[in-house]
């Protein structure tokens, strides 16, 4: 009966009891990530960092959810995006497998984009508006509250914008940041008189329905808990015939010695 | 140990080493490609991920089952199912456990 409770075995049960409880919580947030759509009303609701958690993805939720941050600006951390107008849903290619050259009927400049350290000494990256002359925009400094609207990094899958336009990355912005940044941008709906306002791309989530690559990531960490169980049930039954063995030579040399 | 067995066994790691191999050599091109060089994802780029995710899995079912044949350790088996997930190493490890199943 002891072989069943050897300390080998127990280490083997748990760490074959670890492996597929893990592996099925990876699954679990996977299905979680595929159903990540909620209501906008929901989503205004959260604070910044529920709406965009460091060190994570912006969720598709919080796109084109309004929300205000209070924080720093970090005034010699600019970036000018070139070839821009006030419009940014103007700029989304509507057929992202082909280049589309549009031709715009307003004026073309460039979105400020301002680094602010966020009072968690987080970064976020804040287009504060658009001109077409930015080196006159005087740099922000000292604290301040802005409101906007959350916006994805634009090398979202599946986003790709007209006139081979540079697009504004989170990459671009973690390049450009001291501290920890945060994932996609905001856009500034606060007044700013030496600046046009920028119109968002993105109103609303992006991601409505599931969203598949994530449902095909569940399966995979499904299919991964079968195969690790599958592992565990061999490698257990493989002890047990061991100590089986190991039992019965213990008992045969018994017997001769008696 | 069953020679015919074993023989499939092997035949099925070495596939699979390959395999994974030279998918995650060419995704980690591609990766480097569009990350690091900001160049467009191909089309296929998120479904090649994905399907490197299910390929994975079958390599560790092949590397275990060897692993069971030829007695390996658990920490020589973990670290060859790892292989499968850097880049050129599993092209290594098969070798390195050709050599040990062709002195064996």
């Amino acid at each position: 009966m002891s072989r069943y409770f050897s300390l080998r075995l127990l280490a083997i049960h748990a760490l074959g009891a670890v492996s597929v409880l893990a592996c099925l919580a990876l699954g679990n947030w996977q299905w979680d990530r595929a159903h990540d759509y909620v209501s906008p009303e929901t989503s205004m609701a959260k604070t910044f960092n529920e709406l965009s958690p460091l060190r994570d993805y912006l969720p598709a939720s919080s796109v084109g959810v309004a929300t205000s941050v209070t924080g720093t600006w970090q005034p010699e951390e600019r970036i000018l995006m070139p070839e821009r107008i006030i419009d940014g849903k103007s700029m989304i290619n509507p057929n992202p497998e082909t280049e589309v050259i549009a031709e715009w009927v307003g004026p073309v400049g460039y979105w400020v984009v301002d680094i602010m350290e966020l009072e968690d000494e987080s970064s976020l990256g804040i287009v504060r508006g658009f001109s077409e002359t930015p080196d006159q925009i005087a740099l922000a400094t000292g604290l301040a509250t802005v409101a906007g609207v959350m916006q994805p990094s634009e090398d979202l899958p599946g986003l790709k914008l007209v006139n081979k336009i540079e697009p504004l990355t989170t990459k671009l912005i973690v390049e450009n940041s001291k501290t920890i940044a945060h994932d996609g941008y905001l856009v500034s709906t606060t007044k700013d008189e030496s600046l046009t306002q920028v119109s968002p791309m993105f109103t609303e989530p992006v991601v409505t329905g599931l969203n598949w690559r994530n449902v095909a990531y569940t399966f995979n960490w499904i299919f991964f808990a079968l195969i690790v169980a599958m592992m565990w049930v061999r490698v257990a039954r493989d002890e047990l015939e061991f100590a089986q063995i190991a039992q019965s030579n213990a008992d045969l040399g018994h017997d001769n010695e008696s | 140990m069953n020679r015919e067995d074993f023989a499939k066994q092997w035949t099925f790691y070495r596939i699979m080493a390959v395999v994974v191999g030279t998918v995650l050599l060419v995704l980690t091109v591609l990766l480097i490609s569009v990350r690091g060089l900001g160049n467009p994802e191909p089309a296929f780029y998120a479904a090649a991920w994905t399907a490197h995710g299910y390929l994975f899995p079958v390599y560790v079912v092949a590397t275990f089952m060897l692993s069971t044949k030829l007695n390996w350790s658990f920490g020589k088996t973990i670290l060859i199912m790892l292989a499968g997930t850097v880049p050129l190493m599993s092209f290594v490890t098969e070798r390195r456990v050709a050599k040990e199943v062709s002195q064996s």
